[in-house]
């Protein structure tokens, strides 16, 4: 064995879904990688410089396995990183496996599968205070003796719960790492069966762990409602209506308030600055462009408190168990829920953890139905035409018709996924992969998770409005500004503008539809962020003389009609308007016919929809 | 003038960030971490 004195040491962690790798990662590094709790949240290996060692460190944190003999996509990068076959990783100097304190039977398979490698090695047992409260007593140091590996306790969501760990890391970073070679998959063929692996770990259990009698029971009678067959099901509409109704019910102060800045941060601007195209462009490219987005954050934050209230509390998982007979009556499980859940913030992460499912065709099949998944940048342009043509009334006592109308929307993109994973699994002869998922532990949401959550979710649409939304603002301001009319001209000087020429290009494509020119071009800069679309909107209809005082939802009310802001609805529920998705179809797929069947299928599905919608609607309404 | 001069390069950043984002994704910094996808917000995060 070779030895290098200089050389940076690289941890592995490695443990089971769901035990906190990734809130222990975030803790030791001060990533702030997305921790949830349910099983399969990283399902790609992520570095980050480990601090505060007397070396130079990395820390790497893997997918969760139950073990190295693999089943899906996401367990593979976690065994090929450990045994060093993945391209361009280098093979991990010491392993972290980390247990989950509260299901030591569970982690200890796979720790004394890594134990084989014979590679240098530190057990952690996280969520020991979980384990402390729910009775649960480990004799750490006879254990480690037993296992002839360190053992120490952690609490990865706690600001000193990592102390005994990083003493044990500065204990391999003192010495020199030697270098450590690949390992061929074959050497992992199991010496012994798991039923002796499993005696093992009983007797391990019996002699230094103290169990509780039972769980608490609170837990169980609480399982036996929201996974009650039909009280199940309630309690998730429930929860979804609460959900949508708060989202409309709870921001509209907030939004209104945002509003009102906005509209005096443009008045001042258009009162104070020259007369010219300086106060044109920020007034109508920069505070209308990028204040008409601004204005939703309440909704999106209220909307991410609540999905990261129940990711928190563990009613997740639950819920994927409710809809795994109903899934698989359009030939999914209740595998492909999480990615499907995910796909409600973002479909990029949403396809990423498609990887955790092992049928390749179901896989396929939920890559490209989980776009239709309502994501978080849908919600401006969602709110934006329910404020503006639904009105703010109640009905049946109680339900708020704006959230009803959202409610909808939410439910017709899950019943088109539904409609659309049964058309493309119906001629398949299927493999069943039973649904096997841990279900963790109910908990109170920690605030230091939701706090993390919102924060990192507030960024994110900050981010977006201070980059790519700013950036296409400013882009169509100027496409919708130049060149000017000429002398004598008898249209609107937007009409000339090369804006205006491309959405008078378009609009006969989109006229069964009923969409209007300044409707067709919202959609070009649409294609980069699906909120672009009101900042267009706002743009175009602030240069072409509509005062950006007045809001832009009243603007749009006079301007169209109820069934042609219900066909844009309708397109927008559907339509691939994301250059990101996309691409991760094209990186996850890796088939281009894969892609552009996606692309063409969702833009036909989205055309039909918006057509059906604006002719139903015109009779009816 | 001094006006078209100040809108001029804003328009141009504008085109110039447009254009590194969507058709020169390579050129974006590295990050000292690497925390995975964040969604639409940090699409470009490559990742090994």
């Amino acid at each position: 064995m070779n030895i290098q004195s200089d050389r940076i040491i690289r941890f592995a962690l490695m443990g089971n879904p769901n035990c906190g790798k990734t809130s222990l990662f975030n803790r030791l590094t001060g990533a702030r990688a997305k921790v949830a709790n349910y099983p399969g949240v990283t399902v790609e290996r992520r570095s980050g410089e480990l601090p505060g060692l007397s070396r130079r460190a990395e820390l790497v944190d893997l997918p969760g396995t139950y073990s190295l003999h693999v089943t899906s996509p996401d367990e593979a990068v976690a065994r090929d990183v450990i045994l060093g076959q993945m391209k361009g990783e280098p093979v991990p100097d010491v392993i972290i496996a980390v247990v989950d304190a509260t299901n030591l039977r569970l982690g200890l398979r796979l720790v004394m599968e890594l134990q084989i490698l014979k590679r240098p090695m530190l057990l952690v047992l996280n969520q020991i205070d979980a384990a402390h409260n729910r009775g649960i007593r480990i004799d750490t140091a006879r254990l480690s003796q037993a296992l002839g590996l360190p053992v120490v306790d952690s609490v990865a969501v706690h600001r000193n719960g990592v102390k005994n760990l990083l003493e044990a890391l500065q204990g391999f970073a003192g010495q020199p790492p030697a270098i450590q070679t690949s390992i061929p998959s074959d050497s992992l063929a199991r010496e012994e069966s798991v039923e002796a692996l499993y005696t093992r770990i009983e007797n391990l259990l019996a002699e230094f762990v103290v169990l509780p009698k039972s769980a608490p029971p609170w837990q169980d009678k609480l399982d036996a409602i929201v996974m009650h067959p039909l009280l199940g099901w309630l309690v998730l509409l429930t929860v979804l209506m609460l959900t949508f109704q708060a989202v409309f019910a709870w921001a509209a102060p907030l939004v209104d308030g945002i509003d009102s800045c906005v509209k005096s941060i443009g008045e001042f601007a258009g009162a104070h600055l020259p007369d010219g195209i300086l106060n044109d462009f920020i007034v109508n490219g920069l505070i209308a462009g990028t204040g008409s987005v601004l204005v939703f954050l309440p909704q999106i934050i209220i909307l991410f408190f609540f999905i990261l209230v129940l990711e928190d509390t563990g009613y997740l998982p639950r819920a994927a168990f409710l809809l795994d007979r109903p899934m698989r009556g359009v030939g999914l499980s209740g595998r492909s829920f999480i990615p499907m859940l995910s796909s409600f913030a973002c479909a990029v992460p949403g396809i990423m953890a498609t990887r955790t499912i092992q049928d390749p065709r179901e896989r396929f099949i939920t890559i490209m139905t989980a776009p239709l998944m309502t994501c978080s940048a849908r919600l401006p342009v969602y709110a934006l035409i329910i404020a503006a043509f639904i009105p703010q009334r109640t009905v049946a006592g109680f339900l708020n018709l704006q959230g009803l109308t959202l409610f909808v929307l939410y439910v017709s993109g899950i019943a088109s996924a539904a409609l659309v994973a049964w058309l493309l699994r119906r001629r398949q002869a299927r493999e069943e992969f039973p649904l096997l998922m841990e279900l963790p532990n109910y908990r109170w949401p920690m605030p230091y998770h939701l706090f993390l959550g919102l924060r990192e979710r507030t960024m994110i649409f900050l981010r977006r409005v201070g980059t790519i939304i700013l950036a296409l603002s400013v882009l169509l301001w100027f496409l919708a500004s130049y060149p000017q009319a000429p002398a004598g001209a008898t249209h609107a000087a937007i009409e000339y503008s090369f804006a205006g020429q491309l959405g008078l290009f378009m609009q006969p494509l989109f006229a069964p539809l009923g969409f209007n020119w300044q409707m067709c071009i919202a959609l070009i800069p649409a294609m980069a962020a699906r909120e672009v679309a009101v900042s267009a909107l706002a743009t175009v209809y602030a240069v072409g003389g509509d005062s950006v005082e007045t809001a832009l939802g009243p603007l749009l009310a006079q301007d169209w009609n109820l069934p042609v802001a219900l066909a844009y609805l309708a397109w927008f529920v559907y339509a691939p308007q994301c250059l990101s998705t996309i691409a991760v179809v094209r990186r996850e797929t890796n088939s281009v016919a894969a892609t552009a069947f996606f692309t063409i299928y969702l833009f036909a599905l989205a055309y039909l929809a918006a057509w059906l919608v604006y002719h139903l609607a015109s009779l009816w309404l | 003038m001094w006006q078209e001069i100040i809108v001029g390069i804003c328009v141009l950043a504008a085109l110039a960030f447009i254009l590194r984002s969507y058709l020169f994704p390579n050129q974006k910094k590295n990050t000292r971490t690497c925390a995975g996808c964040t969604g639409c917000g940090d699409k470009q995060e490559k990742c090994r």
